[in-house]
């Protein structure tokens, strides 16, 4: 629980953890992970990505997470494990 | 995302982008770059990819990362400084610290408090390489006296453990005032236990 008096804002960003992962929602994308260090290996071509992510490649507009491809976040996408339910009783 | 960082994030900031694995907020990364925000001081508690990114898209003066964690990101991030270092070396400084220290810095800055005490660099070599830690010398602090101390309090005394243990750190935040004595009986029994040895506390 955050208290409001600590918050500044709050954003809608589907996916916006991606390639990190938020429980229950998205998966960890770990082969982006991987391709993040084969590309931080030459630095001329992380810069460039970094750029490009800072234009339009990554964007995290619901655009994006179509030009992405469905398929790519069902891959991604955890199957349901729901909590039961939990009997908080009734009180008058 | 575009009205919080343009709003929030100005040149010069420390930006903390937290997430411990979990729940990494690229999209805010990622935003700082596309707005070109510049000389901006990266800080997290573990290495992470997102701010690999941040370096490689050229918005940081310094990074203030926790070294040698022991998440699987962090080996990322080092290779990563590596790269970095062949192009923005120049621009970039690293300090590490410690996830004790680390929540040391951030409570005071969140609290509006100048500084936060710390013992766990006491004795290493970590404040000369760090100029932002200070040695500070506590007033009543009966553990760091050790063996300087010429006699210490007797076994027996007139109140209980818990309740000393809690008047002494209540006295290390200067809080509270030890009682008269150190909340130690004293007589002859104390005299005597005292010269028997100094660690008879």
């Amino acid at each position: 629980m955050i208290p409001g008096v600590v918050v500044d804002a709050v954003v809608e960003e589907p996916f916006a953890c991606h390639p990190s992962f938020a429980q229950g929602y998205y998966d960890r994308d770990n082969a982006f992970y991987l391709e993040w260090d084969r590309i931080a290996r030459d630095p001329g071509d992380a810069r460039g990505l970094a750029r490009r992510n800072g234009s339009t490649t990554w964007r995290r507009t619901p655009s994006t997470v179509e030009k992405w491809g469905a398929a790519h976040w069902d891959a991604l996408r955890p199957g349901d494990a729901m909590s039961g339910q939990v009997n908080y009783g009734r009180y008058a | 995302m575009r009205d919080a960082v343009a709003d929030l994030v100005r040149d010069g900031d420390t930006v903390a982008i937290e997430g411990f694995t979990h729940l990494i907020c690229f999209a805010a990364g990622h935003e700082i770059i596309r707005q070109r925000k510049r000389d901006l001081t990266l800080a997290r508690m573990t290495p992470d990819v997102i701010y690999d990114q941040m370096i490689a898209g050229g918005v940081r003066e310094q990074a203030d990362l926790l070294a040698g964690s022991a998440t699987p990101a962090s080996d990322r991030c080092t290779r990563s400084d590596a790269a970095s270092r062949t192009t923005i070396r120049s621009r970039s400084r690293s300090r590490s610290t410690r996830t004790s220290a680390w929540s040391a810095a951030t409570w005071p800055a969140r609290s509006n408090l100048p500084f936060f005490p710390i013992r766990s660099y006491y004795e290493s070599d970590i404040p000369t390489v760090n100029p932002k830690i200070v040695p500070m010398t506590v007033a009543v602090r009966r553990r760091d006296r050790g063996l300087r101390r010429p006699a210490a309090a007797p076994r027996r005394r007139d109140r209980p453990r818990a309740t000393r243990r809690r008047e002494r750190r209540r006295a290390d935040l200067g809080l509270a005032r030890l009682p008269e004595g150190g909340g130690v009986r004293r007589g002859a029994g104390h005299r005597r236990r005292a010269r028997r040895s100094w660690r008879n506390r």
